[in-house]
């Protein structure tokens, strides 16, 4: 009974320093990966931009455009040309 | 075609060939790249998006339960985090976003080479600097450890080596042993087809025999085919069965375990967080109690095995070795006999529940190189019990001194038990009945002490003492409940003893 009682006794020392231990350890892990994370998510905001504005510049002549129409459209087509 | 088949048929017009109106083809190639490349950005803000709530996930703290459980809910939800590569998940955003960029630049590149050479020469160049930048600093970074350029390209290159030192020792012999012994077979069952002795077979060159034996081959194909689809189909059937009976006899384990109670898990989970704890702080006042609570588990069950490493790691800290004597640091002293305790109970533990465990052999070359056999331990007992399992091939001759060793009675108790223990599987494979000096003197040190020892360790002294007068100690004596066997120790103790004395008379 005594035995139980001291492992009960130790292990509530053992576990009060497991949480001071692990807060500090979590609060840390925490920031590391929400900093990492804040670089990335604002590096992606950064390169979708510029690869939107490439793409758009580039997409004079996108190979979507028949079914997007979001740009100016392109030289007529061979039948148009043929009708005309 | 039809022009030149019959040019009637379009009277005096002469078609012209259609024109290909779609994009040019560098174009269609830039916005493939270009779509990659968005692709590529685009799924690593959704993988950053995801860990951002993954990390959220992690910090939730549960508000109810005590303070052990929440605390084992976080060691759970942390070794799940190791378990399943988290860091190298959101090492991998980075590495997609120079892709991204990467596809970019050459997209870019590819573009403006069209339009003007000059300028796309620039791109080119700045992203030709870049890539070979990024090379050097992979380079570098795998070349030298110490770097600081380091990338996760470069600790990906580093392991290689030891990727393929695995592949080339547990790997690659399997997969020759395979082939080797399917090559046997195939040669076997050959020579079973022809009707020739060992000697002939090298006079295989005749082309008759030899067309007749490939014809007799090829004969018996079909049926060799269907004896391999017979026998695929019940190694198949064989191994679906055994699939259901491990699922069925899982989910039996499973609910046998719940019956039993949580202690085995809630076991498990107290030997994870005292192996964090040991891995994670380097404080003197946290590492003490830690392994006095590590002393407190009696039997070690689901024992942590990484726990093994740490405890050697903290005792090489805290204990030097001078010539032919061990000593501790300065003001390490109880560390030292600390872990040099635990390192005796978890190694002697593991070694008996799992001796073919991957740490161990990594332990024992790591101990024998620190700690050569002849030396002298002075204070740390335990560790010369440490010394005694894990020499265990060799006879140990460093004396021992008990005198002074006078520990709290938690740690007495595991310590004795293990030694009873150790005493009991030596006395296998020494000379019969036969214990090490060790473990002896151990037994008689704390038996004739005015003081004596909780009840617990003179059960084990009495057990080692019976072992080494030869008495028939069971093994369930040694290792299952001794209260129940204790009566029978003392009746063999008591008819030793009066034996003993009658033939001094």
């Amino acid at each position: 009974m005594d035995w139980k009682l001291a492992q009960e006794d130790f292990r509530a020392q053992f576990y009060e320093r497991y949480r001071k231990e692990a807060e500090e350890y979590d609060k840390d892990f925490m920031k590391k990966h929400d900093e990492d994370l804040n670089t990335t998510l604002i590096f992606v905001g950064y390169a979708n931009s510029s690869g939107a504005r490439v793409l758009t510049w580039v997409s004079g002549r996108s190979v979507l455009r028949r079914h997007w129409c979001l740009h100016h459209p392109g030289p007529p087509s061979a039948r148009a040309r043929l009708n005309r | 075609m039809l022009y030149k088949l019959d040019n009637t048929t379009f009277g005096g017009d002469i078609p012209s060939l259609p024109q290909w109106t779609g994009a040019p083809h560098a174009i269609i190639q830039v916005q493939a790249i270009l779509y990659a490349s968005l692709a590529a950005s685009v799924f690593s803000a959704f993988l950053a998006m995801l860990g951002k709530q993954w990390l959220n996930r992690y910090a939730l703290i549960d508000m109810r339960g005590t303070a052990v459980e929440r605390s084992q809910d976080r060691q759970r939800k942390l070794d799940g985090i190791i378990a399943w590569y988290f860091d190298h998940v959101m090492e991998s955003l980075p590495l997609m976003l120079q892709f991204a960029l990467l596809l970019l630049g050459c997209a870019l590149s590819r573009y403006l080479w069209d339009i003007n050479a000059t300028v796309a020469c620039v791109v080119i160049g700045v992203t030709a600097l870049g890539v070979i930048f990024y090379t050097f600093v992979v380079i570098a970074g795998t070349v030298s450890p110490s770097c600081p350029y380091q990338t996760p390209w470069a600790r990906i290159l580093r392991n290689i080596p030891h990727i393929l030192q695995y592949i080339h020792h547990h790997i690659l012999p399997t997969i020759l042993r395979l082939l080797h012994s399917a090559f046997r077979d195939l040669v076997h069952k050959s020579r079973c087809l022809v009707p020739f002795s060992d000697d002939k077979w090298c006079e295989w060159r005749d082309w008759k025999q030899t067309i007749s034996v490939l014809s007799k081959y090829i004969l018996c194909l079909p049926f060799s085919l269907a004896c391999d689809a017979y026998q695929l189909i019940r190694a198949m059937a064989r191994a679906l069965i055994a699939l259901a009976c491990r699922v069925y006899s899982s989910i039996r384990n499973a609910r046998s375990a719940q019956a039993r109670g949580l202690d085995q898990r809630v076991a498990a989970l107290d030997s994870q967080c005292i192996s964090w704890i040991l891995q994670t702080s380097l404080e003197k006042d946290v590492r003490l109690p830690t392994l006095k609570f590590l002393t407190m588990t009696p039997t070690l069950v689901e024992f942590t095995p990484a726990l093994l490493s740490d405890c050697f790691d903290i005792l090489i800290d805290c204990v030097k070795v001078n010539k032919q004597d061990t000593m501790a640091v300065q003001g390490m002293g109880e560390l030292g006999e600390a872990s040099s305790t635990c390192l005796f109970l978890a190694y002697f533990h593991l070694s008996i529940t799992d001796p073919m465990a991957n740490i161990l052999p990594g332990i024992r070359q790591r101990y024998r190189r620190s700690f050569p056999l002849d030396l002298d331990f002075g204070g740390l007992p335990t560790l010369r019990m440490a010394h005694e399992v894990i020499y265990s091939d060799r006879e140990v001759e460093a004396p021992i001194k008990w005198r002074g060793y006078e520990p709290a009675n938690h740690e007495h108790i595991a310590v004795a038990r293990a030694i009873s223990k150790l005493s009991w599987s030596k006395s296998r494979s020494r000379r019969p009945g036969k214990v090490p000096p060790a473990c002896l003197s151990f037994a008689l040190h704390y038996i004739s002490q005015d003081l004596l020892p909780p009840p617990s360790v003179i059960t084990d002294c009495l057990l080692i003492i019976a072992i080494d007068l030869g008495c028939d100690v069971q093994e369930n004596m040694i290792f299952a409940e001794r209260c129940v066997h204790i009566w029978r120790l003392s009746t063999t103790l008591l008819t030793e003893i009066q034996y003993a004395a009658r033939g001094d008379f």
